[in-house]
């Protein structure tokens, strides 16, 4: 059995910590997996491809710099997008202008009434799939993270809970928020 | 017409949405960039990992050489100058340096042959040879090998302290009084520095020895008429 096929058995976490103890080729098998949902979390956060690629490049070199103090006391994919987390909040801490968008304590939300879900019929348009995507981009900053790691990282709620810091409730509640504006806005788009 | 499919209310109908929504993949060149950092982290940390041993074998080899080097050499290489006084003098060793300069043949240049007394400061001066009776020649060995110390090389001039050159220079005349020689290398070497000669003379006076003191005295204002020691006696 080659190295490849072995990598492609193991879970995350082993591949973590067989890149850790120095093989090389686990890390290729780790990037192959998360890539292109890290990056489209990181992209649909950041706003910009530019600022997404540096940011993306930022969080693999953390988890590359950091391997030697990964203990697999949690899931690989909820260590990777809490390590973009953290780095998205450091992003936006220097960007001032983001700032407006953290959403303080919910207090825009109560205003979005959740009108139901959408016709069947709106997965198959276009325009509105663009409409969905300037939605998350414009959510309060809570809100589409919660809302880009459900679906992205596919992330349960208390992972989700774990990769912010804060309570499944709390992540709860920033979803259904989240989830009741789109469909709000997309609605009015129709 | 058939009603619109009603997705569930736990978001599936967004995240169907959002998953027809275009889904860019991370770029080409930032993977492989990613890629080889990470192996190039791996082998930089195999590299970290190899250099102790390296290192340890260095050390090992520098050990063992340096231990063969110490087993090899002579004893009396390995000794430390410092002890060299207390060794006895060789009964057939040269006893040039404590030869008065007027038996000594002439080595040194015609310029300094021709030069004064008083203004030589070579171990050759004049002056003693005809001022201090010739030494025994069982007592030059054990001066030559006194003159090998770290002491008999330091310069007056290079920084260490006065007192304590002067302190060694008035122990050597001792030492050389002690022997009943007379010895122009030590009258030299007091003759170097104008502290050193006023130590020299000063020590003349508190011993009694006032004809040696004033001729010393003589010699130092004639060399130095503008020291404060000449002007002040």
């Amino acid at each position: 059995m080659d190295a490849a096929s072995h990598a492609a058995e193991r879970s995350d976490e082993e591949l973590m910590c067989a890149y850790r103890d120095g093989e090389a080729a686990a890390f290729d098998r780790l990037y192959s997996k998360h890539a292109d949902s890290l990056y489209r979390f990181v992209l649909r956060n950041a706003g910009a491809e530019h600022r997404a690629g540096e940011l993306f490049q930022d969080i693999w070199m953390r988890v590359i710099n950091s391997r030697a103090r990964y203990v697999p006391a949690a899931s690989f994919r909820t260590w990777l997008f809490a390590i973009a987390h953290n780095r998205l909040t450091d992003h936006y801490r220097a960007q001032a202008r983001h700032n407006a968008r953290i959403d303080p304590a919910g207090s825009d939300l109560a205003e979005f009434a959740d009108p139901g879900p959408l016709p069947g019929e709106v997965l198959h348009n276009a325009q509105l799939q663009q409409a969905l995507l300037r939605e998350i981009e414009a959510l309060p900053r809570a809100q589409r993270e919660a809302f880009l790691l459900k679906q992205e990282a596919d992330l349960s709620l208390e992972q989700i809970a774990e990769v912010v810091g804060t309570s499944r409730e709390t992540v709860k509640s920033r979803l259904r928020y989240a989830m009741a504006k789109l469909r709000t806005v997309l609605r009015e788009t129709l | 017409m058939s009603e619109p499919k009603v997705p569930d209310r736990d978001g599936d109908d967004l995240a169907e949405l959002y998953r027809r929504t275009p889904q860019p993949a991370a770029p080409a060149a930032l993977g492989e960039e990613l890629r080889r950092a990470a192996r190039d982290a791996v082998k930089g940390a195999g590299r970290r990992a190899v250099f102790p041993w390296r290192q340890g074998v260095a050390v090992a080899v520098v050990a063992v050489l340096s231990v063969s080097i110490f087993l090899l050499l002579p004893r009396e290489s390995l000794r430390s100058p410092v002890q060299a006084p207390m060794a006895p003098p060789a009964a057939d060793a040269p006893a040039r340096s404590a030869e008065p300069a007027g038996l000594t043949p002439p080595e040194p240049s015609e310029a300094a042959r021709e030069q004064p007394a008083e203004e030589t400061e070579a171990p050759q001066d004049a002056q003693p040879a005809a001022t201090q009776p010739p030494a025994p020649a069982a007592a030059a060995p054990a001066l030559k090998s006194r003159d090998a110390t770290p002491e008999a090389a330091d310069d007056p001039g290079s920084g260490a302290p006065a007192a304590s050159a002067a302190a060694r220079a008035v122990e050597r005349s001792r030492l050389a009084d002690e022997a009943g020689e007379a010895d122009p290398l030590e009258e030299s070497y007091y003759r170097s520095s104008p502290e050193l000669w006023i130590s020299h003379i000063e020590r003349l006076l508190s011993e009694g020895r006032f004809d040696e003191s004033k001729r010393e005295f003589e010699a130092f204002r004639a060399r130095y008429p503008r020291h404060p020691y000449a002007a002040n006696q």
